[in-house]
């Protein structure tokens, strides 16, 4: 009998039919070795379609996706909400890759989008500066520009896991105030430079221009370390429902922090203790106490597929795919789970690996049409690991409602579908 | 990183308008945690809470969820904290 030197492809890495990563780097399966190809039924006789024979429509100024493709738009309170209220979320799960379309990026905002005209627009930098400055959208253009593709979290995503009973909800509902975009725009310590940093300052307070003028408190050093005063989002001007034309990048913190409609930057000595820094983004925990000024995301992954609504047809092959990022770094690694986090297996990591930007993990499951709890778990390069369920509620309890990054779980039924579940 | 090299800034572009803090005002919301900042006057907590249910429409809720019952259960402990504090 020759023994195996080494695991094929098709071995299972985990327990319930996780295979190895090796099938992503080394290419095709062999069919049948895994049992992996489906026995399908001869096709029938293939068609001239309508599209074959007669021209389509010509061009058009801003391309559109396919009206095909007219469900994947992002989600939010049905009117009468007034503006607002609520968030927008990004559908993650019928996305791939690793940046999100500008058009379905997240937004929350606290007056609804200001209609902002550019050449109207100002920035002004003050407080404890040597020389106040105000900036036009033309000025801000002029300088050397950067850019980085970077995630934005709101520090509320995933709040629903805390809810005591696993709520039926999908991707979207529970995990869509997640996106990422290649922001360009002026690094800010350029323009506090120019501004002239007072010795005792220690805090930079950015103001929004909408009418709810949001403003939240960032740590200078912070602020001169890698802060984007951004103008640009996946190569064009930011969206008005991301900022337009000025926001503010912190890679890595809370999306609240990265202030939209950038108008008004004060340096002070100490933090001005906003609304949205004691009254919302403060972590209560299970003694009464709680965490103030909880700046980077923490390391996360979720599974986009399978996922709630994405019903699995029938046993045999599927890919686990997902996404996984930490406010403190770069992915080191993203294991995949099929069996409840009994056992795990390392997922292969779509490249390019980047701090502070979600990876795409995908692995390869053979499904033997069983019931089967699907988990992803991230660690960051600082060695921080996703905590299970219950170690997130033992440290913190459930009424915190913010920075929810324990480890998530799909149950997937004889039926093929998944449902949100604790375990 | 908070140190600026005169040379290196008179060669780096400067864009920026200088602007007198009085034409700053408009948009100087800014409160400091200790009240600086405010405009002349004085309330309690007790007398904003009435002022703020006249101003604010209520609107129609579902019976709040588990989660609606912890935030609002915190948030009237919070609030109940800074009556204390800011009489």
């Amino acid at each position: 009998m020759v023994r195996k030197t080494h695991p094929e492809p098709g071995d299972p890495a985990a327990g319930n039919g996780i295979l190895s990563r090796r099938i992503f780097l080394e290419g095709a399966l062999v069919v049948g070795a895994t049992g992996a190809g489906l026995s399908y039924a001869s096709a029938e006789p293939l068609t001239v379609q309508p599209w074959m024979k007669v021209p389509g429509p010509g061009f058009a100024g801003y391309g559109q996706p396919s009206l095909f493709e007219s469900k994947v738009v992002k989600d939010f309170p049905p009117p009468p909400s007034p503006a607002g209220v609520g968030a927008s979320r990004t559908p993650l799960h019928l996305l791939e890759g690793m940046i999100t379309p500008s058009g379905l990026h997240f937004e929350r905002s606290h007056s609804g989008i200001p209609d902002i005209d550019p050449d109207q627009h100002r920035l002004v930098i003050h407080g404890l500066v040597k020389r106040p400055l105000v900036f036009t959208v033309e000025a801000l253009t002029r300088y050397p520009m950067q850019s980085r593709i970077a995630f934005l979290e709101c520090a509320g995503n995933s709040q629903a896991l805390n809810a005591p009973q696993a709520q039926p909800l999908n991707v979207t509902a529970i995990h869509g105030l997640l996106s990422c975009s290649e922001w360009s725009g002026v690094r800010l310590s350029t323009l506090l430079d120019e501004a002239g940093v007072e010795p005792e300052a220690r805090w930079v307070i950015a103001e929004g221009a909408d009418a709810a003028a949001m403003s939240r408190s960032i740590p200078l050093a912070k602020a001169m370390d890698d802060a984007l005063v951004c103008l640009y989002q996946n190569g064009e001007r930011v969206r008005p429902s991301n900022g337009y034309p000025v926001r503010l990048l912190l890679p890595g913190f809370e999306g609240n922090m990265n202030v939209k409609w950038l108008r008004r930057l004060k340096l002070t000595a100490g933090p001005a203790m906003t609304k949205d820094e004691t009254s919302k983004y403060t972590i209560v925990l299970r003694d009464e106490k709680a965490w103030q000024f909880v700046f980077p995301i923490e390391v996360k992954s979720f599974i986009t597929r399978p996922s709630p609504g994405l019903v699995l047809r029938g046993p045999g092959f599927y890919e686990i795919s997902g996404l996984a990022w930490s406010g403190n770094g770069s992915i080191r690694q993203v294991e995949v789970s099929a069996d409840g986090g009994r056992s795990w297996a390392p997922a292969a990591l779509q490249g390019p690996i980047l701090p502070k930007a979600p990876v795409r993990f995908r692995a390869a499951w053979q499904w033997n049409g069983g019931p089967a709890v699907l988990q992803s778990r991230a660690t960051d390069d600082t060695g921080m690991v996703q905590p299970t369920r219950a170690q997130f509620v033992d440290e913190r309890g459930l009424r915190g409602i913010y920075h929810y990054n324990a480890i998530a779980s799909w149950r997937i039924d004889e039926m093929g579908e998944a449902s949100n579940v604790y375990t | 990183m908070l140190t600026i090299a005169s040379a290196a800034l008179a060669q780096a572009p400067q864009f920026g308008q200088p602007i007198a803090p009085a034409d700053i005002a408009a948009w100087d919301i800014s409160i400091g945690p200790d009240g600086v900042g405010l405009p002349p006057g004085r309330g309690t907590a007790i007398e904003g809470e009435a002022i703020y249910r006249n101003v604010r429409p209520v609107t129609e809720r579902r019976e709040p969820g588990p989660m609606s019952r912890s935030l609002a259960r915190w948030s009237a402990a919070w609030a109940r904290w800074r009556r204390t504090k800011y009489r």
